[in-house]
């Protein structure tokens, strides 16, 4: 299984999207630079403005960092380092790769976790990435006008529903660990304890938020091995 | 710069590039799963595959639609084709588009809040991904001197960690709901296990939870109610 998922040739196939992502970088930043003497906006504030863009999102990014190193080792580095470059929503991914475990009534990283399933997994990612980048390039022309319609009607009605259906996706994949036994509970648990205990400290220090997904996933695989050793 | 220039000059590369990129990611993005078949000849049952995309647009198929339109007024045009192409929209580029914009002092929605927004994202991007790669990296000799328990309980507790992580951010968000987006699931693996395929799950959990927070958060909507 590890030379399937770390094959040399597996890199260079990831490292196109992730060239077509740099592409997309440089071509926009050529492109704002012009307009942005166009429309009157000096180069120091466009320096300034990227310089916030790096400063916010070192933390997030270390965030990533900690939770890459959980995917990697289930799904290969390759394929972890080409999907966190694309969409960098680690926990969506997780979610996704989990989707395509249970459709093979298998466990993602498990004994019985074949290439067959490691495909049906990959697949689930890619169609989950697929979805929201091709909405994206469907909706892009339309959507001032659609968004000004709905929001002049009821903006709070969409944030509801999204959340709501956030709050789903997530009970349901929290449901299939709460029945898998008493260290998977142990470690659910101990994330979310740990995610509340940070939200409560990041109400007087901010920095911790973009940390807090990160430290609490640590706090709560700890959690799990030591009741899996104590089993 | 008139209404024109601003059109041609702008709007349309614009939409150019962000189509060329993002579709040519959604092509690129499928090649590790064609190597699996070129490479090793992997074929996976395919009742496997229809199982995995009902499961997937289940799942995600409300928020690749409804993504898109809610954070649109936010990113603007360019920043939504930047953003939507590297993800992390709620963590890294919203927060740095507000804050250049803050600090630029441009009214949001006006052409040069697009300019610095734009910036700001980009910073972004460089940022994530610079981390990304280094994680890619660094994160492979990391692993390697790991004692394999600790690989090991990396590998089986990382996800219900963070799932737990995650419900309690939703709890914090809509508290009133968590009962019904657990509950369902949880009964359901319980007491319907037999009768209803697993894949279903998903599709009862989002029926009753967007239900049960259309009913509970009813004020809010109607706007009687400040946001919590």
């Amino acid at each position: 299984m590890d030379e399937i998922i770390n094959n040399p040739l597996l890199w260079v196939i990831c490292a196109i999207t992730v060239a077509i992502i740099a592409f997309q970088a440089v071509a926009y930043f050529r492109l704002t630079s012009k307009q942005a003497k166009a429309v009157g906006v000096s180069k120091e504030m466009c320096r300034k403005s990227f310089r916030v863009g790096i400063m916010t999102s070192i933390g997030p990014a270390l965030g990533i960092v900690v939770v890459m190193v959980g995917l990697m080792a289930v799904l290969g580095h390759p394929l972890t380092w080409m999907r966190l470059s694309m969409i960098v929503s680690a926990a969506n991914e997780l979610a996704a790769a989990q989707i395509g475990a249970e459709a093979t009534g298998t466990v993602l990283g498990g004994a019985d976790f074949t290439p067959e399933a490691l495909m049906v997994s990959w697949f689930g990612m890619w169609l989950n990435g697929v979805g929201s980048l091709v909405a994206v390039v469907l909706f892009a022309k339309h959507l001032r006008k659609t968004q000004d319609k709905i929001t002049s009607k009821n903006p709070r009605i969409l944030a509801i529903v999204s959340g709501a259906a956030m709050c789903a996706i997530y009970g349901n994949l929290s449901a299939g660990s709460l029945i898998s036994g008493g260290d998977f509970v142990g470690a659910w648990i101990t994330g979310g304890v740990a995610t509340f205990v940070f939200y409560k400290i990041a109400q007087k220090h901010e920095k911790l938020k973009e940390y807090s997904l990160g430290l609490a996933m640590v706090c709560g695989t700890i959690a799990g091995a030591v009741i899996h050793a104590f089993m | 710069m008139d209404n024109q220039d601003y059109e041609n000059n702008w709007v349309k590369p614009v939409h150019r590039i962000g189509r060329i990129t993002l579709l040519g990611v959604c092509l690129s993005s499928f090649l590790p799963v064609a190597y699996l078949y070129f490479a090793y000849g992997v074929v996976p049952p395919v009742d496997w595959i229809v199982k995995d995309i009902l499961l997937i647009t289940a799942s995600f198929g409300f928020i690749w639609l409804i993504e898109p339109i809610t954070f649109f007024p936010a990113l603007g045009l360019i920043g939504s084709y930047e953003a939507f192409l590297t993800g992390n929209i709620g963590t890294s580029k919203l927060p740095s588009a507000a804050v250049a914009q803050d600090i630029a002092r441009v009214e949001p929605g006006s052409k040069k809040a697009e300019v610095v927004a734009s910036m700001a994202i980009l910073g972004s991007i460089v940022c994530t991904v610079a981390f990304v790669c280094l994680g890619a990296v660094a994160g492979s000799a990391l692993l390697g001197a790991l004692p394999t328990d600790v690989v090991d309980a990396i590998k089986s507790y990382v996800t219900p960690a963070v799932f737990g992580a995650l419900m309690v951010t939703f709890t914090i968000k809509f508290p009133k709901v968590i009962p019904v987006a657990i509950g369902v699931p949880l009964l359901l693996r319980l007491f319907a296990g037999s009768i209803i395929p697993s894949y279903l799950y998903i599709v009862f959990t989002i029926v009753a939870t967007i239900a049960a927070a259309v009913i509970i958060y009813k004020k809010r909507i109607s706007g009687e109610e400040a946001e919590g």
